[in-house]
């Protein structure tokens, strides 16, 4: 293989990779600490980007200087995540913490389902395409192949989110609360920690990443219904192979998913999808708590 | 007081009344004897999802029509009555919501269905409930060339008068012609459209290089990896049938990352999007109104009255201009009627599911844009079709198609009998 | 677990006689309750040893593709033969797959399903020459020992309820079994059961290799009533579909999932002609409703009615 594919390889797994960290981050980060798997993570993905899109159009035809596009988008995201976040918690998820997985799973399937026909009857059905913020920042050259340098926006705001969680998790107040309430609940309570406040941030959090990814990759994409499917199932394989709970975790996976794919798609094509869920297959089979995970004790 | 003798006036005026009443029950156009209260017709695209803006076109042309006839009395005194259905979902799903058209929606007849893997899957169904179905849009050759059809006809050329069209205008342009790769979504329609392409460009410039062949899924939405190896193949000329919003994404994706000046791009349905893409098109895109016969401005309206009449009446209802999806759908409708009234014609009532079969094959009918013939062996029909390039219209504000050129179907579609695989390989220069 | 046959002998005979008075759009659909049924019994099974399956799918797919692929390469598409094919297909799957799945519980245990059906889907999806990806296979009309089967007919709907009826008594046969009282007992403890004796994966490989034979009949009875397979037959949404319609129904009891998959299919069809863009909304509600607030599912509901009325009756509860 020539230098000059490596390059393209590489440049094209780590621009997959930033997509798939932002969702990724935030699905492990909720299973980190409520030790739920969200499958309604998807559909925050979706309506983060329509909201954004939606916003975005609204205000360039009032005349927004194209520039501040990039504040509308992060603007609409945070929007949808301190909407779901917070109903999503409050409403439904708490009042079935400790129930049966299969309650729990199925839960969140359900408000994928609601969330999936809402963002239809608000938005529409048709496609809405706008890309001022992709074609804005002018393109870059890597050995001969031309990108647009929005690429690395994607990757700085997937970075700089990580690296933000991680801060929030290991540096602040905030994050040592999360810590006793995940390492035991009763005992945080008895501490006078308000456990059920840790529980709505930090699915807020989930609901944030998710929201932000869908608002960024907006742009390059035309956003339409049924968009997030297969994303979100791609973003369960990072998790799965990064450790469930596991921040390091997910940037390790969504890069190895990232790169494999880039890889098959130059290589051979009709490996393209196969690949990550054959990876996830090895990891859960010789490594069940992923390649980050620790080792849980099993509970009799 | 005089005798008025009241008995002629009497009689007079029942006459008036009973004229008057007359004329109000019977209606100008006297339904054939056996004629329904109304033809139910089904009409099923893409209507939710990234190629919504695809189906809508069809759907709205459909619409016109429809309103239009009613008013003008229908079919012969019989109105049409449409049921509108989303394609949007796999093949399975429309296979099932087909049966419930037929089983409980009671259709007379199914128009429609822009997804080849839709239509291939379709057919045999239709077949079994022995229902008309119309296919209006959906490209694949292997519908009408692998399968013996009776119930379903195809009422537009297939992707082998595209390709063929794209490879002569192509070739002309780049005489030179060294390499080609191919960007297509990895079903029916794409993996038969660059079939033909290739082959008929392997045909007419012996030895050009295959650089790249790229597959991916059906409206994928996502292409930055493959755009990246489209830029590395260097390829004289790349070749897409990316349709519906996938392209439209395709082309703003590709536009910033210098993939128009690299390569001759060719689009085979890309006159579709052009009002959508807007001002980022790039001049030069060489385009396909999926070799359909009519485009907005030709023939030119003042020219030619039903497409004055449907161009405007089209642009008052949508607000944009029919692309080649609306005259898809006129042609299938307008087959549809024509084929009706040609049995009623036939039979002096109104007439069986086999008797306007009958009268269908073989049928010539007019549409905007010059006259659509039904082949009586295959149930496929053949037309002109238009090619042509990009260039940005300041009046409009979206790209035109310019330069364009005519092609009569018996140019650009394989003879009975031939299929488009080894057709390809008999083209001369 | 005792067999009503009061029960059994209504249920049986209003699935035997309702079909008779309706027309053909309806037995269309019962037709593809039972088949769904089916499958969502597997799904049940599993559940009912607490174990959790994001990836049934991936024998369905199964299934489906049997019958698939034996019209595409053979030109065979006989019932008589391709059901016990398709049970067959599904059983040696769910063998090969569960030698690894049986270890695990939980939230990977659901993972590691929903990994391997979609390494299923990708293959079905990527393979054009082989698979027909996007496009599927067209199946055509089925037949029986040479006579044309046609979906929406009564010999059809009836050959899939007698299948139905097979395995509905084969499940309770298992379920009867000291395999069956062990399977519940593992939602209950794990470690009890290991004491007694029993292996705890021998037990969940058992109940998985038969989950996923009814996976692949039901496959090859889609196939036949569609008409047409798809690569989305091994996606996670069908997987979601059938635990969705698991605990619609309640696992609790067999006919928690006959009412599941019927109740689902008709709300699903008539949702998505009245309101084509809601009828996600309206089933994602229904089950937002039940899991909040009856999480037993239908069966609950049926069985809490059926005691009061009972209680009310004789004055006893009913066990």
């Amino acid at each position: 293989m020539d230098i000059g594919l490596l390059t393209i390889i590489i440049f094209d797994g780590l621009n997959y990779a930033a997509v798939l960290f932002l969702i990724a981050v935030g699905l492990t980060f909720v299973y980190g600490v409520l030790r739920i798997l969200n499958i309604s993570h998807g559909a925050i993905y979706g309506l983060g980007a329509y909201m954004a899109t939606w916003l975005t159009i609204l205000l360039l035809n009032k005349g927004l200087p194209p520039y501040l596009s990039y504040f509308v988008l992060l603007t609409g995201a945070i929007i949808i995540g301190l909407i779901t976040g917070p109903s999503i918690e409050r409403l439904c998820l708490r009042r079935i913490y400790g129930s049966d997985i299969h309650i729990q799973l199925l839960l969140t399937f359900s408000i994928l389902l609601i969330l999936d026909d809402a963002m239809k009857l608000i938005w529409g059905v048709e496609p809405m395409f706008m890309s001022e913020p992709y074609f804005l920042l002018g393109q870059f050259s890597v050995g001969g192949i031309i990108y647009p340098r929005y690429t690395f926006l994607l990757i700085g705001v997937s970075a700089s989110f990580g690296v933000f969680l991680v801060w929030l998790v290991r540096g602040t107040r905030f994050g040592k609360l999360v810590v006793s309430v995940i390492q035991d609940r009763e005992i945080s309570v008895a501490m006078g920690i308000n456990v059920g406040l840790i529980y709505t941030a930090a699915f807020t959090m989930g609901a944030l990443s998710a929201a932000i990814g869908g608002a960024f990759i907006a742009p390059t994409i035309s956003v339409a219904p049924g968009f997030a499917a297969e994303v979100v199932v791609m973003s369960f394989a990072v998790v799965a192979i990064g450790g469930l709970g596991n921040l390091e975790g997910a940037a390790l996976g969504s890069l190895i998913v990232g790169l494999a794919r880039a890889l098959a798609i130059h290589l051979v094509a009709e490996l393209e999808l196969a690949v990550i869920y054959l990876i996830m297959v090895l990891v859960l089979a010789f490594r069940p708590q992923g390649l980050f995970g620790a080792v849980e004790e099993r509970r009799i | 007081m005089p005798k008025i003798n009241l008995l002629p006036g009497l009689f007079l005026s029942i006459l008036a009344v009973g004229t008057w009443l007359g004329a109000m029950v019977l209606p100008v156009n006297a339904a054939p004897p056996g004629a329904p209260a109304e033809l139910k017709v089904a009409f099923v695209d893409f209507l939710s999802g990234p190629a919504a803006i695809f189906g809508t076109s069809g759907r709205y042309a459909t619409e016109w029509l429809v309103d239009k006839w009613n008013k003008e009395g229908g079919i012969k005194g019989v109105p049409l009555k449409l049921v509108i259905l989303d394609e949007a979902g796999t093949p399975a799903k429309n296979v099932t919501e087909f049966r419930r058209l037929v089983m409980e929606e009671k259709v007379n007849v199914v128009l429609g269905f822009t997804s080849s893997a839709n239509a291939l899957a379709i057919a045999p169904v239709a077949e079994e409930l022995k229902t008309l179905t119309l296919i209006h849009v959906a490209g694949t050759n292997r519908l009408t060339e692998d399968h013996k059809l009776h119930y379903t006809f195809r009422t537009s050329n297939h992707q082998a008068a595209d390709s063929v069209l794209l490879a002569r205008y192509v070739l002309k342009l780049k005489p030179n012609l060294k390499s080609i790769a191919g960007a297509n979504e990895d079903y029916a329609w794409g993996r038969d459209s660059w079939e033909a392409f290739m082959g008929a460009i392997k045909t007419l410039q012996p030895g050009v290089e295959v650089k790249a062949e790229l597959w991916t899924k059906i409206q994928a939405g996502e292409y930055s990896a493959e755009i990246s190896k489209l830029l590395a193949a260097r390829a004289d000329v790349v070749h897409s049938s990316f349709w519906g919003g996938g392209l439209v994404t395709f082309i703003k994706q590709a536009l910033p990352r210098g993939l128009f000046k690299q390569s001759l791009v060719a689009l085979s349905t890309g006159a579709q999007v052009d009002q959508f893409v807007g001002k980022d098109m790039p001049d030069g895109v060489v385009l396909c109104p999926r070799a359909t016969g009519a485009y907005f401005l030709d023939p030119e309206p003042e020219k030619d009255p039903l497409q004055k009449e449907f161009v405007e009446g089209y642009h008052k209802k949508v607000g944009r201009y029919p692309d080649y999806v609306s005259y898809r759908g006129y042609q299938a409708i307008g087959g549809m009627k024509a084929a009706y009234e040609k049995a009623i014609a036939q039979t002096g009532r109104w007439p069986t599911t086999e008797e306007v079969i009958k009268a269908f094959k073989g049928l010539t009918w007019r549409v905007p844009g010059g006259d659509i013939h039904m082949r009586a062996e295959d149930h496929q029909a053949i037309h002109d079709g238009l090619v042509g390039i990009t260039k940005m219209s300041k009046k409009y504000g979206f790209a035109l198609m310019e330069k364009r050129e005519r092609f009569p179907g018996e140019q650009i579609m394989p003879p009975v009998g031939m299929k488009t695989p080894d057709w390809v390989k008999t083209l001369k220069k | 677990m005792r067999p009503n046959l009061r029960v059994v002998s209504i249920v049986s005979a209003l699935l035997i006689l309702v079909p008779l008075a309706m027309p053909s759009w309806v037995v269309f659909i019962l037709t593809k309750a039972l088949f769904t049924f089916i499958a969502v019994l597997g799904v049940a099974l599993l559940l009912r040893g607490g174990q959790l399956t994001f990836g049934h799918a991936l024998f369905f797919a199964t299934g489906t593709y049997t019958v698939g692929f034996s019209v595409k390469w053979f030109g065979f598409r006989d019932a008589l033969l391709l059901v016990p094919m398709g049970a067959l297909t599904g059983l040696i799957m769910a063998a090969l797959v569960g030698l690894i799945m049986a270890r695990y519980r939980g939230v990977f245990f659901a993972m590691l399903n929903l990994a391997f059906s979609m390494i299923l889907y990708a293959i079905l999806l990527k393979f054009y020459w082989v698979t027909g990806g996007t496009d599927g296979i067209s199946v055509g009309t089925a037949t029986f020992l040479g006579f044309p089967l046609r979906a929406g007919t009564y010999p059809f709907y009836y050959l899939t309820l007698v299948i139905a009826g097979l395995i509905t008594y084969v499940v309770y046969r298992f379920l009867a079994s000291p395999l069956g009282y062990f399977l519940r007992a593992i939602a209950d403890n794990e470690i009890r059961i290991e004491y007694s004796g029993e292996s705890v994966r021998r037990v969940i490989y058992l109940t998985y290799i038969l989950a996923g034979g009814l996976g692949g009949v039901s496959g090859v009875l889609a196939a036949f009533t569609v008409g047409h397979v798809v690569p989305e037959d091994a996606f996670w949404f069908q997987s979601g579909q059938f635990v969705f319609i698991a605990l619609l129904g309640g696992f609790e009891g067999i006919l928690g999932s006959l009412m599941g998959a019927v109740a689902f299919e008709f709300i699903q069809t008539y949702s998505s002609k009245y309101f084509p863009y809601a009828w996600q909304l309206t089933l994602g509600g229904i089950m937002l409703f039940i899991i909040l607030f009856r999480p037993g599912g239908l069966w609950a509901i049926y069985e809490s009615l059926v005691s009061r009325f009972s209680s009310k009756a004789e004055g006893s509860t009913h066990g």
